[in-house]
């Protein structure tokens, strides 16, 4: 090492390199380190300095080239390993980062702090036999607890990620067992983590007995940093070893401590019913030790209960839900199980149920409470139940009628009793008399009930909304019978109102999105979505009400934001997680360590993230190119490999929380999770099929200019490339992706109809439809089709054997324009009548919507015919000047592309017509005539009508328009540039 | 009804029915991730039978032990609207004081927007006293005054943790 007067030197030379990097100043950075070296070339830490600056220059190769040259030096000074690792973690390329500390411990092998940082960066990597020797070596040095630790986690974490069972089994886990036994035996576990990680590799061996062992024994009692913990482990520990006895016990004991615990009732009631089945009888031991004591029979278990719910009466204080839950919950188990004696002895179903209610009904959470229980009535009874449920509402009858409520508590009792007469299906058959009486209703009860939040703060949620929600799902499910659009401004004038008196119901929000876009209606969304708030990991889970739609609707610009902002969140998802996975092994969270890993499995394979992405490609390729170089500039830069699928499939997940919305439907119509995995697979298909498209539309233009360009992607290949194969544009790879597009359509035009209309609270079917119904597979797998044929006659003589060839190729230009106006001419439906019942008709935007798309991609696909039959051109003309023949033919595929071309432009032209028209029809409706039910009446909120959720449909739907026109302006512009 | 539990990843994409709350701050991933590996038994979610989340309460211990400062901290309490008055946010405060007795923490504290008298009047009514204002703690349009409120606990056996400061201090000045 050098002495300390020289360090001081170098820090200061470095220092204003340092300064320009802190400041983002790059180029300077680079002059300053020059600079440096000019003055001291063996400074080396200049030069990874200097890597740095150069890769924030978008100029990774030289970074790549000049850290390669630092890092061969085998740096050991910390500055130096340091601005190394910044710049390895830049371009993502951590296992350079761990080379570069296998070299600096090989040089210096007793180093506390580089072991430590290899450690860290095999973490990054999740080489877990590395990270097992590296925290043993770091042990060897400086035997600390949590450096042996970290080598036994490792060892988990191999037996946790290898797919081989029995090497997990017979290998890892015994010999991490056999590790933390030998730090047991010469009693040096310190900490409760260490602990921990001995039941977790215990219980991973199914070695219950022995993981009791350690709970009870002195090593137990560290576990105390959760409350109970102790008590818990060991409760848990007899369920898995089917003790029951000691588990009712344990659970019993517990239960005693709280009574409100719902998952030990659980445990508890489990523990009970095993000991009924195997005949389990009280004997005088048991009854002997008073804390253990074991209620194994039906009977003792309905006195525990029971006493609970006594000492909770007695008790004084607010009621805990606990006890009276518990007990429906025995009462459900007996009555399924068939014992209806023992039952009996608990009540009647209907009585527990109106029990509850009137000691918890005035709690927004009794109707849930209370759902799972409703099926333990019989149908005959549910009407009679809900006429007594009033008996207890406090609000008095007026002539038979029910008056209003005086209180905030009678009016969250009336709430919750109608929802429990939707739930028990009391709304199922009314007239539509009585459903319009029951509506009215309870909008005046909305209305009414708005008196008792008037003094909340605009963040809570008014008490009476519940109403309003109430009626929006009742016209939701006769809009889905009678598809009535009128129905969707009632009830998006009903919210709007609603939203206007309680801006901070989400509910009120998230449903009105919904209806927007089902009147074809994306702009008003935005609002809506950015007032909630909703960001990072809830993009992941509520995006699905939202993010696709930009792109359906035609709001390009719109889209690409949203998009963008979208997938930062994913792709910074990698990073940000394992620095934690990190905090976990420093803090000795193991336990939480294969939690995290999971969780950014979860992230990295979410469906929305794929169909993100691909969307966002499909975007750039539409809206930002305008010749084919550019398009061959996007693909490198989008690094999209046509010969390989990158999506995994089988893996994707399903991450669209779809319990947001509220829902009182009757069992029979709740969402189930059959149709929610239905509609996942539906996602699935349509991604498929746009991530095909992608591809091979990536397939052409590799086709077509298949030498990489020079930059940053081709250099990039050079560096042990990511993808390990070249870029080698031929037909073979589109031909099969056209048979793949072809046989997937297939597919699912085998299926059952994919149009599914689910409730409010369901998932809202793809595109698919639409996109099938308009043929855009057919047009596109022919312009696909024909270029594969263009490249074909690259190789074949122009005008010999190649006729085949060329005849096919006017065959598919054929097919194309005929397709076109049959499609244009089958979307005879005007977007809107204007007149009265003025109506929109929100598919025939998103048929022009996609029209459009399919119209640019085919332009696209075009220009790279150009760019191969251009030099074909050529060598014919130098061919024909050579002979001196001028009666050569001229080949009819030249003709073909010219009045193909001419003809996509013409079609474009009409394309864009229609357009225009649209924007005339949408202006001239007049909704002044359009009725609708009453709605919410307010002085101040008067301003929300028909009219002004009209204007905002009407707004998006010329935003939706405009945005349309304009990219086709561009594309066909771009079509007429391409002619040979 | 409740079953408080150690909060897991995974509740990560269950949160929406609490978060949406206006008042329920969503976090980007690294603040959550932080929480989770560094004091996992101080972030506890309330579960209701069906499974549902019902509220969360995310906290950490800190501070110096040699200046009687080791502390628990509440950094997130938050119920759904659905399920608020049923006690749950005492039921988790309780959790998080009893947690944080078991590491001799001399004092619970957290701090609250004072123009949320909901919540002042729930933490004075769990045993909760201003010890200061803290000047546009948060910020917004206008930036808002915090109260510092703590709880003394066990370990600090003369309560001087909670003696209350007589000026305000600004967000600088708090570690």
């Amino acid at each position: 090492m050098a002495g300390r007067g020289h360090v001081d030197v170098s820090e200061r030379r470095l220092r204003p390199i340092y300064d320009a990097l802190d400041a983002s100043n790059n180029k300077k950075a680079i002059q300053e380190a020059d600079k440096v070296l000019r003055k001291q070339k063996d400074l080396i830490c200049a030069k990874a300095l200097k890597a740095i600056a150069l890769l924030r220059s978008s100029r990774r190769q030289e970074a790549l080239l000049l850290a390669a040259e630092v890092a061969s030096q085998e740096p050991i000074e910390e500055a130096t390993l340091q601005a190394l690792t910044i710049c390895y973690r830049e371009m993502e390329r951590g296992d350079l980062v761990a080379r570069i500390y296998e070299n600096a411990v090989k040089k210096v092998p007793q180093s506390e702090e580089f072991l430590s940082h290899l450690f860290m960066a095999y973490v990054r990597l999740g080489e877990y036999k590395k990270q097992q020797q590296t925290g043993m070596a770091l042990y060897k040095v400086v035997p600390k607890n949590p450096y042996y630790f970290w080598s036994v986690m490792s060892i988990v974490m191999q037996a946790l990620t290898t797919e081989d069972e029995k090497l997990s089994q017979k290998m890892f886990l015994p010999l991490a067992e056999r590790m933390v036994e030998k730090m047991a035996k010469d009693m040096k576990i310190e900490a409760e983590a260490e602990v921990r990680l001995y039941l977790m590799i215990l219980e991973k061996q199914k070695k219950y007995e022995e993981a009791l062992e350690v709970v009870v024994g002195p090593l137990g009692s560290k576990l105390i940093s959760e409350i109970e913990l102790q008590s818990l482990k060991q409760a848990e520990l007899y369920v898995q070893l089917e003790d029951w006895p000691k588990a009712n016990a344990k659970y019993r004991k517990l239960l005693l401590t709280n009574p409100d615990n719902w998952l030990w009732y659980i445990h508890y009631f489990n523990s009970l019913f095993h000991l009924v089945n195997s005949g389990w009888t009280p004997s005088e031991a048991d009854e002997g030790s008073s804390t253990d004591v074991i209620t194994g029979t039906v009977d003792m278990a309905i006195a525990f209960v029971e006493e609970r719910v006594e000492d909770e009466l007695k008790n004084g204080k607010r009621l805990q839900r606990g006890p009276f839950l518990a007990r429906m919950e025995l009462l459900k188990r007996l009555t399924e199980r068939g014992n209806q004696e023992a039952a009996d002895k608990i009540g009647s179903p209907s009585d527990l149920l109106k029990e509850y209610f009137g000691k918890f009904g005035d709690k927004p959470s009794c109707f849930m409470d209370m759902r799972p229980y409703l099926t333990m009535m019989k149908l005959d009874d549910h009407a009679k139940f809900v006429e007594e449920l009033q008996t207890y509402l406090e609000i008095p009858k007026k002539g038979g009628e029910l008056s209003l409520p005086s209180d905030v508590k009678s009016m969250q009792r009336h709430i919750c009793c109608v929802g429990l007469a939707r739930s028990l299906g009391l709304q199922e058959h009314l007239t539509e008399r009585n459903r319009d009486e029951l509506i009215q209703d309870l909008m005046r009860r909305h209305q009414h009930g708005l008196q008792f939040g008037k003094d909340l703060l605009p963040t809570d949620v008014q008490p009476s909304d519940s109403y309003l929600l109430m009626t929006v799902h009742i016209k939701y499910a006769v809009y889905l019978k009678t598809q009535e659009r009128s129905l969707l401004f009632e009830m998006i004038v009903m919210l709007e109102k609603g939203v206007a008196c309680s801006p901070s119901n989400a509910q009120y929000k998230l449903i009105l999105i919904k209806l927007y876009i089902l009147l074809g209606a994306f702009q008003p969304c935005k609002k809506l979505y950015d007032n909630m708030e909703i960001k990072h990991i809830q993009q992941d889970t509520l995006g699905h009400f939202y993010s696709c739609y930009a792109v359906a609707l035609g709001h390009l610009t719109s889209a690409c934001s949203i998009l963008s902002a979208m997938l930062k969140f994913f792709s910074a998802n990698h990073k940000d997680t394992t620095e934690y996975i990190i905090a976990a092994y420093k803090y000795g969270s193991f336990h939480k360590i294969p939690e995290i890993i999971s969780f950014r499995e979860r992230l990295n394979l979410s469906h929305n993230y794929s169909a993100l992405a691909v969307e966002r490609m499909l975007l750039d390729f539409i809206m930002e190119t305008t010749n084919p170089e550019q398009m061959r500039e996007l693909l490198d830069f989008m690094e999209i490999s046509p010969e390989k699928d990158e999506i995994k499939w089988d893996l994707l997940k399903d991450n669209r929380d779809m319990t947001v919305l509220s829902s009182w439907e009757p069992k029979e119509r709740e969402l189930t999770d059959q149709q929610i995995e239905q509609s996942f697979c539906q996602d699935k298909q349509w991604l498929r099929l746009r991530s095909l498209i992608l591809r091979s539309l990536a397939a052409v233009i590799l086709m077509s200019q298949p030498a990489p360009l020079d930059g940053e992607h081709s250099l990039d290949k050079q560096d042990a490339s990511k993808n390990g194969e070249s870029q080698v544009g031929d037909g073979n790879t589109l031909l099969s992706l056209i048979l793949e597009i072809n046989a997937h359509v297939q597919d699912v035009e085998c299926q059952p109809s994919s149009g599914n209309m689910y409730l409010l609270c369901g998932p809202v079917p793809t595109r698919m439809k639409v996109y099938l119904d308009g043929q855009h597979h057919i047009l596109l797998t022919s312009i696909f089709q024909v270029a594969v044929d263009v490249h074909s006659l690259e190789t074949s003589d122009l005008t010999g054997q190649s006729q085949e060839l060329q005849e096919q190729i006017s065959r598919n230009f054929d097919c194309i324009l005929k397709t076109l106006e049959y499609v244009l001419d089958s979307m005879d439906t005007p977007i809107a009548t204007p007149c009265s019942p003025p109506q929109v008709y929100p598919q025939v935007l998103q048929g022009l919507v996609l029209l459009v798309e399919t119209l640019c991609l085919m332009a696209l696909v075009t220009s790279q015919c150009q760019v191969m039959l251009k030099p074909l051109k050529a060598t014919l003309t130098k061919k024909k000047k050579k002979k001196k023949n001028p009666t050569t033919i001229v080949p009819q595929v030249f003709n073909d592309y010219k009045m193909f071309v001419d003809s996509l432009v013409q079609f474009g032209e009409k394309l864009h017509k229609c357009l225009m028209e649209v924007n005339t029809v949408i202006t001239g409706v007049d909704v002044s005539t359009l009725e609708i039910g009453p709605v919410l009446e307010h002085a101040e909120k008067d301003a929300i009508s028909v009219e002004t959720v009209w204007k905002k449909v009407k707004d998006s739907y010329q935003i939706s328009v405009g945005e349309m026109s304009e990219v086709l302006k561009q594309k066909l512009q771009f079509l007429r540039t391409i002619r040979l | 009804m409740t079953t408080l539990r150690p909060f897991t990843c995974d509740d990560l994409f269950r949160f929406n029915r609490v978060n949406l709350d206006p008042l329920t701050e969503t976090y980007g991933l690294p603040f959550y991730m932080q929480y989770l590996a560094r004091w996992p038994e101080y972030f506890q979610v309330a579960e209701s039978p069906s499974g549902e989340i019902m509220g969360y309460i995310m906290g950490k211990a800190e501070g110096r032990v040699a200046q009687e400062e080791w502390h628990g901290h509440v950094t997130a309490l938050t119920v759904a609207p659905e399920y608020r008055r049923l006690g749950l946010a005492a039921k988790m405060m309780s959790s998080l004081e009893q947690i944080s007795e078991n590491k001799n923490c001399y004092f619970v504290d957290l701090f609250v927007r004072v123009s949320n008298m909901v919540a002042v009047d729930m933490y004075k009514k769990l045993g909760y006293s201003i010890y200061r204002t803290v000047l546009e703690y948060y910020s917004g349009d206008p930036d808002e005054d915090a109260y510092d409120m703590r709880k003394a606990l066990s370990a600090d056996v003369k309560k001087k943790s909670i003696i209350p400061l007589p000026h305000p201090v600004r967000p600088e000045d708090i570690e």
